[in-house]
């Protein structure tokens, strides 16, 4: 009887030893993990993370630099249209993608000729991975556009009397580095307008529409849309209730 | 001594089994592309033992605003993580006004969101802001299901932020629910089109949803149909395969869903398990004169450089095997914009008001993802 105790407690102690074992092994392990993933945190971004203003302006000018891309824009007057990191599938499933791997889709911008570039960028490798050429039409707008087309319209004599003496008071909306725009701003902003009439040279031209908000209030007047491609203004009656 | 041994040997084994199962149930989450604010995890219930779990990307792109990336799910803490997600964006948002100009695609203009702050997010409400222009909601999404005096609330993750788009915002929500629904939506609100403050129009959100059941390889979409025999009394539910690429129309008599499976994964009954996008529109579905509008839903296979809507006939154009294979699905919703005098008022030749928030969106709804609903005791 007393024996069998004695195998019991015997088997009973080997186990917790073996448990203490395993525990103290398993926080050791669990200290290194945190202490580590920290670390990765502070080097590894994720591939999907906003690029840090050091990544944007690396993968531009990787862009820039690459002969298929020069082919194509150019390199005066070539703008920065967006770079954004992106994810490419990669073998049959999520597991074997690097989710570290930044690979940034940076698109280029040639106001004239109107010619964009869509180019995809490695930045851990310095080097570009592939380059679309777009068509006008593929490139978004942006606030550089809308300056552009602002700067037309205010050379109308029409949008300077409807604006009257605080024409130049309006700020292009989403402007890089800009604060973001207070209700007392007045602002001008702009919608790519597309035309179905295919007489209308908007149908095939970038095109975009002003509108002015003073304060919290847009203006009914003038309603302007403007032709990027042919650096047209063309000013719009008010329609009534 | 050696029945000692024995014994010994029995707990040690015993306890190593127990040690192994309490690893698998706390295997390690995925590994993500996000990390910090872009990166979201969240068990349900947010109190007591997890029942499921979410863990997801989002990204903020400029024009598409809020995207999702990379959302898993997991039907329970002992089960494996299923990836449903890679990519889900609206692609596109196609404005015709009533008079057929203006035109607008203003998924064209690369707008960027909207600040968000406590106003719009309120930490009492379960908000959380992420990088300033997301909004993060946990909360109460009412009953989850009643029996007599039996009841469970269910609870949801909802994601949204607004695309700064001129006059107008576009509120994006996307709602990641307890009971592995995800659902999307567009609310359109703001100022009416300065010089057409009355003049109706159509807000047309063209999402595209590159689901991946288990992975890309292997995924076929059905048409989930419903048909009444009339005249007569019963009624058929078929799925047609959709073999090629293509775009469909969606008929509210037929119920048509677009069903994801794919081929290898089935639930522990071993049915085949699916996820059914279904509209959940606002009144109707609008149709244009412009082609990609001519269908509600398209399937097309994957392919990085197709991401624009309004260039979707061509992506199908000449049709390719969609079956067991990488697939894509898109959905177009209608907000139609009646003005009224709740939007605002001219005062001094300037729009004075706001346009309250009108809705439309679908649903991605589990089926036979679960053995049965783990939300009932």
């Amino acid at each position: 009887m007393l024996s069998r105790h004695k195998s019991l407690m015997f088997a009973l102690m080997t186990v917790v030893a073996v448990a203490l074992m395993l525990g103290a092994r398993s926080m050791a392990k669990g200290a290194l993990a945190a202490e580590q993933s920290e670390q990765i945190d502070a080097t590894e971004r994720g591939a999907l993370d906003p690029l840090t203003p050091d990544e944007e302006g690396a993968a531009e000018r990787i862009a820039r630099s690459d002969n298929r891309v020069k082919e194509i824009v150019g390199e005066q007057q070539v703008r920065l249209v967006s770079a954004t990191p992106v994810l490419i599938k990669r073998g049959e499933s999520p597991e074997k993608i690097d989710v570290h791997q930044r690979a940034i889709e940076v698109v280029l911008f040639r106001p004239q000729p109107e010619v964009g570039a869509r180019v995809l960028v490695n930045l851990a490798q310095n080097s570009v991975a592939n380059v679309e050429r777009l068509d006008s039409r593929q490139v978004p707008f942006t606030p550089d556009d809308l300056k552009d087309a602002f700067e037309l319209a205010l050379r109308e004599p029409q949008v300077q009397k409807a604006l009257g003496s605080e024409a130049q008071s309006f700020h292009i909306q989403g402007q890089r580095n800009a604060p973001p725009a207070t209700a007392s701003e007045n602002l001008v902003s702009g919608l790519p307008i597309r035309s179905s009439d295919p007489k209308d040279p908007c149908s095939k031209h970038r095109c975009l529409q002003l509108f002015f908000r003073r304060g919290t209030d847009f203006l009914s007047e003038p309603v302007v849309t403007v032709d990027l491609t042919a650096k047209h203004v063309s000013i719009e009656g008010r329609k009534s209730k | 001594m050696k029945s000692g041994y024995f014994s010994a040997m029995a707990l040690l084994c015993l306890f190593v089994c127990i040690m192994g199962a309490s690893a698998a149930a706390q295997a390690a989450p995925p590994a993500m592309p996000c990390s910090r604010a872009n990166l979201v995890d969240q068990k349900f219930p947010t109190s007591g033992p997890e029942i499921t779990h979410w863990r997801l990307c989002w990204q903020a792109v400029a024009g598409n605003g809020l995207v999702i990336h990379w959302a898993y799910f997991r039907t329970s803490p002992t089960k494996p993580w299923l990836f449903v997600l890679w990519d889900g964006r609206v692609s596109e948002i196609f404005v015709p006004y009533h008079t057929g100009n203006p035109r607008y695609y203003d998924v064209g203009f690369g707008f960027g969101l909207t600040p968000i702050g406590s106003q719009d997010c309120p930490p009492t409400q379960g908000g959380t802001v992420l990088a300033g222009s997301v909004c993060k909601e946990v909360r109460d999404r009412g009953l989850s299901w009643k029996a007599d005096s039996q009841v469970y609330r269910g609870e949801e993750l909802v994601l949204w932020s607004a695309l700064a788009a001129a006059n107008y915002n576009y509120v994006m929500e996307w709602t990641f629910r307890d009971d592995g629904i995800v659902m999307g939506r567009v609310g359109a609100t703001s100022h009416n089109l300065p010089g057409r403050e009355y003049e109706t129009h159509v807000h047309n959100p063209i999402w595209r949803l590159d689901v991946d059941l288990n992975g890309w390889p292997n995924d076929s979409v059905a048409l989930g149909t419903h048909t009444e025999n009339l005249p007569g009394l019963t009624a058929t539910d078929t799925e047609p395969l959709i073999s090629v690429e293509s775009g469909m129309q969606w008929n509210p008599r037929h119920f048509h869903s677009l069903n994801v499976s794919d081929s290898g994964l089935l639930n522990s009954k071993g049915h085949k398990t699916e996820f059914q996008l279904i509209p959940l529109p606002t009144g109707g579905l609008a149709q244009h004169q412009e082609p990609f509008t001519k269908n509600d839903f398209w399937v097309t296979r994957y392919n990085p450089t197709e991401m624009s809507a309004g260039n979707l006939v061509s992506y199908i154009s000449p049709p390719q095997a969609a079956a067991n294979s990488d697939i894509v699905l898109w959905y177009r919703g209608s907000v139609h914009h009646h003005p009224r005098d709740e939007d605002g008022e001219m005062v001094k030749g300037a729009w004075h008001g706001v346009a309250l928030i009108m809705w439309t969106g679908w649903m991605l709804k589990p089926h036979d993802l679960f053995d049965r609903t783990p939300f009932y005791p």
